[in-house]
């Protein structure tokens, strides 16, 4: 049966959805927040999935809304504050609309957090793990 | 896999043909706002299956998006509802619009109900069911913008779609749907797509494509 998959899609990519005037890049981006939905504890993985999807467009222009917002909440959950902060603005300045919340995530983060000072959850309730 | 998920989709495609044709939207409120930003706030779930709600949720930021929205981070979202309270998807979808449109700095919110997501067994077939419902508020005055009703069923069956392509394409659909556990996402991505795409149903487009403010004939 499997063999017959791709023929078929060869045959009907005529009438395929108007999809194809894709604005963005999202390859791969519903599978990976399919697979954290799956798994909460899958944060890693969905982080790594976002960087690369981040750097698939190094202009900006082909980056989708949200992405670098949720690469940088990823990061805040890591405790890694300075490099959040820095995707926060990134996704403020590609998508002015986000202005709003991200500044407030900004401020989430701050104090940025010394490297040794293991108080990522005392500060905001926002860095709160499952 | 990518191909695969294909699969059911044109064989939908092949029946949307016969669904019966709509009457067209009054756009009037949500033109006059002209949302720039949708947020999208977790789904409610009105079925027995508990994992329906986050996995729909997956779904919904693409199609909105390329409609030319700015579509809020919907993990973060619902880790930052989560953390203010508001862990149940029908306390967000009770709470007010303007509230939410006030902490995210959203135009509109937009809100999904799942009313039916389920497989039904038979001897010889699986038929695979998904209804929802999608309302876009305003995050400024908490007034419906707009709203949406999709109900899409497979039924194996019922796919003899006259030609020899058409129906190796159901054999397919019917092959991938008969596991333990029926995959919805296809039917789920084109529900979505049909809500959010189609002349005088969908959303008009938004600020981000270049047809913003000049398909006034189709919406």
């Amino acid at each position: 049966m499997k063999i017959w998959i791709p023929l078929l899609i060869a045959a009907a990519v005529g009438c395929a959805p108007p999809s194809s005037r894709s604005s963005y890049d999202w390859k791969g981006y519903d599978d990976n927040l399919y697979a954290l939905m799956k798994n909460p504890n899958g944060m890693e993985a969905y982080g790594i999935n976002l960087k690369k999807q981040i750097d698939r467009s190094p202009d900006g222009k082909r980056l989708a809304p949200g992405i670098c917002a949720e690469y940088g909440y990823v990061l805040l959950v890591a405790g890694r504050k300075a490099e959040a902060v820095d995707y926060f603005n990134r996704e403020k300045v590609r998508w002015p609309e986000s202005t709003t919340i991200m500044d407030r995530m900004i401020a989430n983060c701050a104090p940025l957090s010394v490297p040794a000072a293991p108080q990522a959850t005392a500060t905001t309730p926002v860095q709160r793990v499952p | 896999m990518k191909l695969l998920r294909l699969v059911p989709i044109l064989a939908l495609i092949l029946l949307a043909a016969c669904a019966p044709p709509r009457t067209a939207k009054d756009y009037t409120k949500f033109r006059s706002e002209d949302p720039a930003s949708l947020l999208v706030v977790p789904v409610v779930n009105r079925t027995v299956d508990v994992t329906a709600a986050d996995y729909f949720l997956s779904t919904l930021t693409m199609p909105v998006a390329e409609r030319g929205y700015y579509v809020y981070p919907v993990f973060l979202v619902k880790r930052l509802l989560e953390d203010d309270g508001l862990a149940d998807a029908a306390l967000v979808h009770s709470a007010d619009p303007r509230r939410l449109g006030a902490i995210f700095g959203a135009d509109a919110i937009l809100y999904v109900t799942i009313n039916k997501w389920n497989a039904k067994y038979a001897v010889f077939s699986t038929s695979v069911e998904v209804e929802f419902d999608y309302v876009i508020k305003s995050g400024k005055t908490g007034e419906e913008l707009w709203k949406s009703h999709e109900a899409m069923v497979y039924v194996p069956q019922s796919q003899n779609t006259g030609n020899a392509i058409g129906n190796l394409v159901a054999m397919a659909v019917t092959a991938s749907m008969a596991k333990a556990s029926p995959n919805y996402m296809p039917l789920a991505r084109t529900a979505n797509h049909n809500a959010f795409w189609r002349d005088h149903q969908g959303l008009p487009a938004g600020p981000h494509l270049d047809q913003h403010g000049k398909d006034k004939e189709a919406f």
